[in-house]
């Protein structure tokens, strides 16, 4: 081998630097692949966070627990079961004296309680509100009674032990009459209580208004405020089913032939605010209506299965809302035939027979669905919504862990329209959070990442220009000295805090803008166009003496003139105003001429006009023209964003909008991109912009044709760096939108990004929820919007950069 | 070579030259005749390119420079407050040391000193690219494929490119700075053939090591050292008969 062979001593390299060598090589290699794995460890935990938000609920069929025979095989048609929150204690109740609890914990063993109600009277009708946990209690004297099903817990032993009590809420009567239905609404002030009942063979419905007086030491009891028989507003139609919304503001009625009416409580008296057929198939065995949690959604479903979604909604020019179909669920293909919604938020379990779905009514979305061995008869959900339970039709109870932390997230709900509660037709929104369980939550991701789009894009149009042309003069233009001050400067400008720019933008720049648009506009305008007319008369009135002497120090001549230039037109900016921007004020007449109302700018009186045709038609007549319709009354003002809203109709103007956040990025943005395109045109080769200058090129010509093709790959990727940048920046946009998630181009509004999203909102949002994970899914919206323009950008500037190869 | 009719087509008087505080240049005074090869010989670093250089102002790119001395060329001073650098630049071309082509086609290289005064006539350009290249000795090979990218040619074709490209809008001068230092010898020899057609059109000023192609290709020589002119005379008899130690030293060998 080798070792025979002597080598000289001078060729030995020393053991310490070949150890030195190898330690240095391990540890470059080291450093990579931690990093490698640092970015993909954020990755992994990012989609680790987000992808639960698209799984489907998971019910465990096979792990069940059942309590046999908790209701006899002769029950009622539509039992009622509830829970306790911890899914331990269910309840039966279907007529009678008592209600039956069973304990999950101890099998087969029930306790019956006793209900306060009447003695020796018949009970004729129930209804139970699970999101209330109270009963109604209709007897054949005409009786009725409200009933809170509690659940008394104590630790005394050591354990939770669970108490089942019933405690009456309070009591009334209906009349001499038994009651085929009954439904009640109840908040802490007022109880509706809407009863059918029979007189003589034909259905007569009376709604009872109660309210609760309150003294000092708090509440007094409900008391009888109203009762409004209707008897004779029916029509002769036959009810099959009732619902009282949960607030006690009114009531639906759904008929044998599958019509809704909706009644509406306005001061003490009922008004039928609508009439309509949720299904357009003839009906002849009448409709279900129930209402997912809060009081603004129903769930309408008939005898063939089908199942629709109403929601309150705002109707253009009226101020009552009024219900309009925003759902449409699979059909089932039977009579649906059970429905309890989620206590917190708006699922519902519902099905036919043995079919089971759980769904969720935002979205249209089906969590779960499945065949059962036996029919169903009754459900209910604990208020955790840890288990399901279901009553089968032989009187048998089971319960079964249900795994759906997210029912309300899915792809629909963060990337397509969906027609909210309240909202007049399908929209993008982002609302996290409101201040109940009945709040809908609006998860929509578009509009942030409209948000993001927006301030970027009005940050870059400010700032490319700016900082590439500042990087051609301080390249190819300015003096060396002078170079080598500004740029370390801008060096030093692009590590400028961005919370210090953010706080600028916010508190200094937001509220000189709002009152100097006309002079901003001047200046973004009239700067470029006379620096231009400047280079002009430098070029052909000034001495070639002066001209020569001050090469590369053009600046010194140019910066006060631009600086008294843009004092000059910021100045002028008011009188512009003044006479360009002026807001009337606008009479609308009827036909007689006579004066309806007046109104400050033209968008406003025009849009005014049309909101009262929508109103009353019977103005319509009169208000065709509406040119006509208008006279103005001579008061005027001056004032860009009043002009800009209200005579344009051009959209919001925000005191922190596009315009300031576009500045203010733009300042963040512009030193990058400035440092990394100065490099790469400085970095073009002197030989070849001696070969230009040599052939009588100007300081211009050389970089237009010579240094910029060569530097356009590194000016590309300095632009797409700064939109990086732009798309990344959290506090500037955090501080200085608004951060209101709304979708329009409009420059004088604001803005809500996907990571001032995050910012703002992921301290108040729960660990795992899916607020906390769907902020989550924001990341990684924009972990892939930079990692496509990224790719995008590489392969655009490896192709400049072969199309400009050097030698 | 009968250069005694000739007039005096550039003067450079007294010329002292520094970047920033070290001189470069001492009380230089040269006399170039119109349609005359000067070739400036000497060690490295004794000045001969920042001469050249300061012949179409080129050393104006580079900071801090200063002069003293004026430079005349066809009877109007370089040096003028009102001379346009750009339009001087026009008259005197140049050729560097390491061939410079621009990230372009051969045609657009061509072209390049008529595109940027504005002279975009296709005719005119097609007749100037044929006559520059065919000048600069490379039509022959090129002519089927000038709108290829410069880089596509040899070293050699691109240091000719670059001569075409100096020449294509028929400067009075032109400076070449060790134009053959890059190439291989029949490149080099190509050029060397190539100067002697220019001459005709040409006034050339040259900076060259080679010694050999000095003598070859030069009517008049100038030998410098340390920034000042130690003689200047007729090349044959600079190289035959050199006058000062230091030329002697310098073209027997003894240094370089």
């Amino acid at each position: 081998m080798s070792s025979s062979i002597k080598v000289p001593k001078r060729f030995i390299v020393s053991n310490k630097v070949l150890w030195f060598d190898r330690f240095m090589n391990w540890s470059i290699i080291l450093g990579g692949i931690l990093v490698m794995l640092a970015v993909f460890g954020i990755f992994v935990f990012i989609l680790g966070e987000i992808v639960p938000l698209f799984k489907k609920a998971k019910v465990d069929l096979d792990n069940g627990v059942k309590i046999e025979a908790l209701a006899t095989k002769d029950m009622q048609a539509y039992p009622a079961i509830g829970v306790d929150e911890w899914g331990e204690m269910p309840f039966i109740y279907y007529g009678g004296k008592t209600i039956r609890f069973a304990d999950i914990t101890k099998g087969n063993q029930f306790t019956e309680v006793a209900l306060p109600i009447t003695e020796g009277q018949e009970v004729t009708s129930y209804n139970y509100n699970a999101v209330l946990n109270t009963m109604a209690i209709a007897q054949a004297n005409g009786d009725f009674h409200i009933l809170k099903v509690k659940h008394a817990v104590d630790f005394e032993t050591g354990v939770r032990r669970l108490t089942p009590k019933v405690e009456k809420v309070f009591s009334g009567s209906l009349g001499a009459h038994p009651a085929q239905l009954m439904a009640f609404g109840l908040s802490d002030k007022e109880a509706l209580i809407v009863a059918v009942m029979d007189v003589a063979g034909k259905q007569n419905v009376t709604a009872f208004y109660y309210k609760q007086s309150f003294g000092l030491m708090g509440g007094g009891g409900f008391k009888l405020k109203e009762s409004i028989d209707m008897g004779n507003d029916l029509d002769g139609l036959e009810v099959s089913s009732l619902l009282v919304q949960q607030n006690a503001k009114g009531f639906l009625l759904g008929t044998q032939t599958g019509e809704i009416l909706a009644f509406k409580l306005k001061s003490s008296k009922l008004v039928q605010t609508q009439r309509f057929h949720p299904f357009e198939k003839a009906i002849t065995d009448g409709i279900r209506i129930d209402a997912v949690l809060g009081s603004d959604s129903i769930v309408v479903s008939d005898e063939r299965g089908d199942q629709v979604g109403y929601s309150l909604y705002k109707q253009v020019g009226n101020s009552d809302r009024a219900y309009i179909q925003t759902k449409t669920f699979e059909s089932f293909d039977h009579h649906v035939g059970f429905f309890s919604p989620s206590t917190r938020n708006k699922s519902f379990i519902t099905g036919a027979n043995d079919h089971v779905v759980i769904r969720y009514f935002t979205t249209e979305a089906q969590r779960w669905e499945a065949k059962l061995p036996y029919n169903v008869v009754a459900t209910a959900i604990d208020d955790k919504a840890y288990y399901l339970f279901f009553l089968s039709d032989q009187g048998d109870l089971y319960r079964y862990e249900l795994d759906d932390p997210h029912p309300e997230a899915g792809f629909k709900a963060f990337f397509g329209k969906v027609w909210y509660e309240g909202k007049s037709e399908p929209v993008y929104d982002w609302q996290s959070t409101g201040g109940s369980n009945e709040f809908e939550s609006k998860l929509s991701l578009v509009p942030l990442f409209f948000g993001s789009i927006k301030g970027t894009f009005y940050s870059l149009i400010f700032a490319i220009p700016i900082a590439l042309l500042a990087a051609i003069y301080s390249a190819s233009f300015l003096d060396p000295r002078v170079k080598k001050v500004v740029k370390p400067t801008m060096e030093i400008m692009a590590s400028l805090p961005s919370v210090v720019l953010g706080f600028l933008a916010a508190l200094w720049l937001a509220p000189i803008i709002e009152h100097k648009v006309p002079s901003i506009i001047l200046v973004i305008v009239g700067w470029p166009l006379l620096s231009i007319l400047f280079g002009f008369v430098w070029f052909y009135f000034v001495p070639i003496q002066v001209r020569n002497k001050l090469n590369g120090w053009e600046w010194l001549v140019l910066v006060p003139f631009m600086m008294f230039v843009a004092w000059a037109l910021w100045s002028l900016g008011g009188v512009w105003e003044q006479s360009a921007f002026i807001v009337q004020q606008y009479n609308v007449l009827d036909a007689q001429g006579q004066v309806v109302q007046n109104i400050i700018g033209r968008h406003e009186a025009l849009e005014f006009i049309k909101m009262s045709q929508v109103v009353n038609p019977d103005v319509q007549l009169t208000m065709v023209h509406l040119g006509e319709a208008i006279t103005t009354t001579g008061v005027k003002m001056a004032d860009f964003s009043l002009w800009w809203t209200r005579e344009m109709g051009w959209g919001n103007y925000d005191q922190r909008n596009s315009l300031v956040v576009g500045f203010m990025m733009g300042f963040a943005v512009i030193p990058i991109i400035f440092t990394i395109s100065e490099d790469a045109l400085s970095n073009v080769p002197t030989s070849l912009k001696s070969a230009s200058a040599a052939l009588g090129a100007t300081r211009w010509q050389t970089v237009r044709t010579v240094v910029m093709p060569i530097a356009s790959a590194g000016i590309f990727s300095a632009i797409m760096i700064g939109f990086g940048r732009a798309v990344g920046e959290t506090m500037i946009v955090v501080m200085a939108t608004g951060n209101t998630p709304i979708m329009e181009w409009n420059i004088f509004n604001g803005m809500r990004t996907l990571s001032a999203n995050i910012a703002v909102e992921l301290p108040e949002a729960a660990k795992q929820s899916t607020h906390y994970r769907a902020l989550f899914l924001g990341a990684f919206l924009l972990f892939v919007l930079t990692f496509i323009v990224n790719t995008i950008a590489e392969v655009l500037r490896q192709h400049l950069r072969n199309k400009y190869k050097l030698v | 070579m009968s250069t005694v009719t000739k007039n005096s087509f550039i003067k450079v008087n007294d010329f002292n030259f520094w970047y920033g505080k070290s001189q470069a240049l001492f009380d230089i005074n040269l006399d170039i005749k119109e349609k005359e090869i000067l070739a400036l010989i000497g060690p490295s670093g004794c000045g001969k390119s920042t001469l050249l250089r300061n012949l179409n102002r080129m050393n104006d790119l580079i900071e801090g420079v200063h002069h003293t001395g004026d430079i005349v060329l066809d009877g109007q001073s370089l040096y003028d407050p009102k001379v346009e650098v750009i339009s001087l630049r026009k008259r005197v071309g140049m050729v560097f040391q390491k061939y410079n082509p621009f990230a372009k086609s051969i045609y657009e290289n061509v072209v390049f000193s008529l595109r940027v005064a504005g002279r975009n006539n296709k005719a005119e350009l097609n007749e100037v690219v044929e006559r520059a290249l065919i000048g600069a000795g490379l039509w022959d090979e090129v002519k089927d494929r000038v709108h290829d990218s410069a880089y596509s040619l040899s070293g050699g074709q691109m240091q000719r490119l670059c001569i075409a490209r100096a020449i294509a809008n028929r400067p009075q001068v032109l400076l070449m700075d060790e134009p053959c230092a890059a190439l291989d010898p029949i490149a080099t020899l190509k050029i060397e053939e190539l100067m002697m057609e220019l001459k005709k059109d040409f006034t050339i000023v040259i900076v060259t090591h080679n010694l050999q192609q000095g003598a070859r290709c030069s009517d008049k020589t100038a030998f410098l050292y340390e920034g000042k002119v130690i003689e200047h005379g007729e090349t044959k008899q600079i190289y035959n008969q050199p006058t000062q130690q230091k030329t002697i030293d310098y073209i027997t060998g003894r240094f370089s």
